[in-house]
């Protein structure tokens, strides 16, 4: 079974995904914050991030950058989540992300673009 | 006053009025000159008729004394009887020669015991002796006493004489033989050689007069005939004390001068006098004071008439000058004028380079500036009410979209309680979980939507106010009652530091309260231990609350943003706060529309405190 690691400072967010990520055989974990975040990412190193752009300790492209200076979790595939659609210009070029989910998160949405990066 | 009127006097009064001045000043100085030049030949002809009576007198005494001395007449005198006649023969035509030739009125030769022996004229036949008391002549009488006492030539006043009926001045000249006195020569002068002295006006124009006269008892009496009054001779008299002939008063007095004076008329003359001490008279030479300046008043005439033309000249000319000056300066006013009823196309037309062309200038620049300025607050007003349209439309369009979501919220939020309560099925825990986090999540919606919907209302100026006077502590009470339980939970201190007696407010209770508990809730979320007191305290005229905390604090650069809408601050430690951003921004406009402040102190780290201050309610504190 695939794991993924949610990353996201809202619980109700985080609960609501798990549920659904459970019912495409997904197993997951999850992180409040930036920092702690980037511990599990090194630690559990899982197959997909699903990351809030914005957290309390730190924006989604700075950790973006500090992934990519690390070779051990480099090429871990991130998933934005994002209220706004104007963040998915940030980051576009640079080749560090996968792809994006805008909230609402609808579930066939989210289920074929995981399905799209990492498999079934 | 008018530029045009100011000019005018201040030209009125630098020009005209010294050009007057000048012109009084110098008829004063002409006036002087003619009375001064005037005097002058008055006195010259009163000198001139001292001398010509001088001359007349001494002529007649001078006559008298040669033929008194002469020795015929001393032969005659001396001889007998018998031989008289034949004397009587040669004296007797001589003296008729004399009295001829010297135009004497009558001559006659008086023994010394008075006898006349020889006489012309009225007394040729007359046997008589003179000194005789019986002959009532004073005036003769008096003259040949006078030489036969004194010895020497004698001359009789100017008066009366019965003798000869008429006024007559005798000279009574002694004939002597060996030092003895044998007899006298008289000769009468006639008054009308004496009239025709006086009656030269040479010099004295139209209205001058020669007059002579002596004291007769308290009386003035005028004795020669006189321009004005023909028979004034011993027929003219005037009280010595009167206001009239003044100079004649003077002269009497052996007085001698010349001045303005009133004539025996009433007239003002201009007079010069003397006192003539041989016969005791006075004399006078004067002229009416209103022919003296007949010279001086046609020359004022005329130099008033010149100085007329002269001063209309200057008036027209200050005129001219003046409207010169302020025709430029209307011409701007009228300008200015049109500026301010906000007609900027009209240009002030630059004739001159003077100080007015620069202010003229200066007014069109201003104009074309005021245009231009005119323009852009006309664009910029345009904007404005753009801005306001678009400003409008947003509001109703939040209105309306907040409107349209509130409908469908009320739907999901009922649907989740009921499954929640069971009242459709038993549910499990995970079942229960996620009903938690829907039902928790469209209570924030709904929240979140009325929060914009007030924060509309209250820009809008829609929210009904209800004002009341309440008592601030009252309300601090209430949010510390409501607030005491969860302080517990948290573990935090509840403090409540309320002055007493403070004054009442005016405010909506309710609005107050929300303001309030939107303070606590804050404070509440960033302290995690400490304290959160209450204070109300009197400030001046205003009522202060303060919540204050020993929460997390606001970083300086945040503190502005803190009551503005939908505000993103820079601080990370706050980016898990679901907050709307609505809150602080709405106790803004509720305060303010209380008139009141609201403001933050913080320290980062140490704590916060929110502020507002309320009005105290004057009226109803009195």
């Amino acid at each position: 079974m695939k794991t993924i690691l949610i990353i996201d400072d809202e619980i109700d967010i985080i609960k609501v995904l798990q549920y659904r990520l459970k019912t495409f055989n997904y197993d997951s974990f999850f992180a409040q914050d930036g920092h702690s975040g980037l511990e599990l990412l090194k630690s559990r190193k899982p197959d997909l991030v699903l990351l809030d752009f914005y957290l309390p300790d730190m924006k989604g492209d700075e950790l973006l950058k500090q992934k990519e200076l690390d070779q051990d979790i480099k090429n871990i595939p991130v998933i934005i989540i994002t209220a706004s659609a104007e963040v998915l210009n940030i980051s576009n070029e640079k080749n560090w992300i996968a792809d994006f989910i805008v909230k609402p998160i609808s579930p066939e949405d989210l289920k074929e673009k995981i399905q799209k990066v990492i498999g079934a | 006053m008018k530029i045009f009127y100011k000019l005018f006097i201040g030209f009125i009064v630098l020009g005209v009025v010294p050009f007057i001045g000048y012109g009084f000043f110098s008829f004063e100085q002409f006036y002087k000159f003619v009375i001064r030049e005037e005097s002058k030949v008055l006195q010259g002809v009163l000198q001139e008729k001292v001398k010509i009576l001088n001359n007349f007198f001494y002529k007649f005494m001078n006559n008298a004394n040669l033929i008194a001395h002469s020795p015929s007449l001393n032969q005659f005198l001396s001889s007998t009887i018998q031989k008289k006649t034949d004397l009587e023969n040669q004296v007797k035509p001589f003296l008729h020669y004399l009295a001829l030739e010297s135009k004497i009125a009558n001559a006659l030769i008086i023994s010394k015991n008075g006898t006349l022996i020889l006489g012309t004229g009225k007394f040729e036949q007359c046997q008589c002796n003179l000194l005789n008391d019986q002959i009532q002549d004073p005036l003769l009488l008096n003259c040949i006493k006078k030489t036969f006492k004194t010895g020497v030539s004698t001359i009789s006043d100017f008066f009366y004489s019965p003798l000869v009926d008429e006024n007559a001045i005798y000279v009574a000249s002694p004939i002597k033989k060996d030092k003895e006195l044998i007899g006298c020569l008289i000769l009468q002068i006639p008054e009308n050689q004496i009239f025709d002295i006086f009656k030269d006006y040479t010099l004295l124009g139209n209205t001058g007069e020669s007059l002579v006269a002596m004291q007769s008892e308290n009386k003035i009496l005028f004795i020669t005939p006189i321009r004005h009054y023909p028979n004034s001779a011993f027929n003219l008299s005037i009280d010595f004390d009167s206001k009239l002939a003044t100079p004649m008063q003077q002269a009497l007095k052996h007085n001698m001068g010349h001045g303005i004076m009133v004539d025996y008329r009433g007239k003002k003359v201009l007079a010069a006098w003397t006192y003539y001490p041989l016969m005791n008279w006075g004399l006078v030479i004067k002229m009416d004071l209103a022919e003296v300046l007949k010279p001086l008043l046609k020359m004022s005439l005329y130099l008033i008439l010149v100085a007329f033309v002269i001063v209309t000249l200057i008036i027209i000319g200050i005129i001219i000058f003046s409207k010169k000056i302020t025709r430029p300066l209307k011409i701007l006013g009228e300008a200015v004028e049109q500026l301010k009823f906000g007609n900027l196309d009209k240009t002030i037309p630059i004739k001159s380079h003077d100080e007015i062309a620069v202010l003229a200038t200066g007014i069109n620049e201003m104009a074309a500036g005021l245009k231009q300025s005119m323009t852009s607050i006309e664009n910029l007003n345009m904007e404005i009410a753009q801005r306001k349209e678009a400003e409008k439309a947003k509001a109703e369009f939040i209105s309306i979209i907040s409107h349209e979501l509130r409908t469908p919220i009320s739907p999901i939020k009922e649907g989740i309680s009921l499954v929640l309560e069971e009242k459709v099925g038993r549910l499990n825990d995970e079942q229960k979980e996620l009903l938690n986090i829907a039902d928790k999540n469209s209570t924030r919606l709904h929240l979140f939507i009325n929060q914009i919907l007030d924060f509309q209302k209250l820009e809008a100026q829609k929210t009904p106010f209800r004002f009341n006077q309440c008592n601030i502590n009252d309300l601090l009470n209430e949010v510390y009652e409501m607030f005491k339980t969860s302080a517990t939970k948290k573990q935090i201190e509840l403090n409540l530091q309320l002055s007493k007696d403070l004054p009442f407010v005016f405010c909506d209770k309710d609005k107050i309260l929300e303001v309030l508990i939107n303070f606590l809730g804050n404070a509440f979320e960033y302290t995690k231990e400490g304290s959160i007191t209450l204070i109300s305290s009197l400030k001046g005229e205003n009522i202060e609350v303060e919540i204050k905390d020993t929460g997390i604090g606001i970083y300086e650069e945040d503190i502005p943003k803190l009551f503005e809408t939908f505000k993103q601050l820079n601080d990370k430690r706050l980016a898990s706060r679901k907050g709307t951003g609505l809150g602080l921004a709405i106790c803004k406009k509720i305060i303010n529309f209380h008139k009141g402040e609201i403001w933050v102190r913080s320290e980062i780290d140490k704590g916060s405190s929110f502020y507002f201050s309320l009005p105290i309610n004057k009226e109803k504190n009195t």
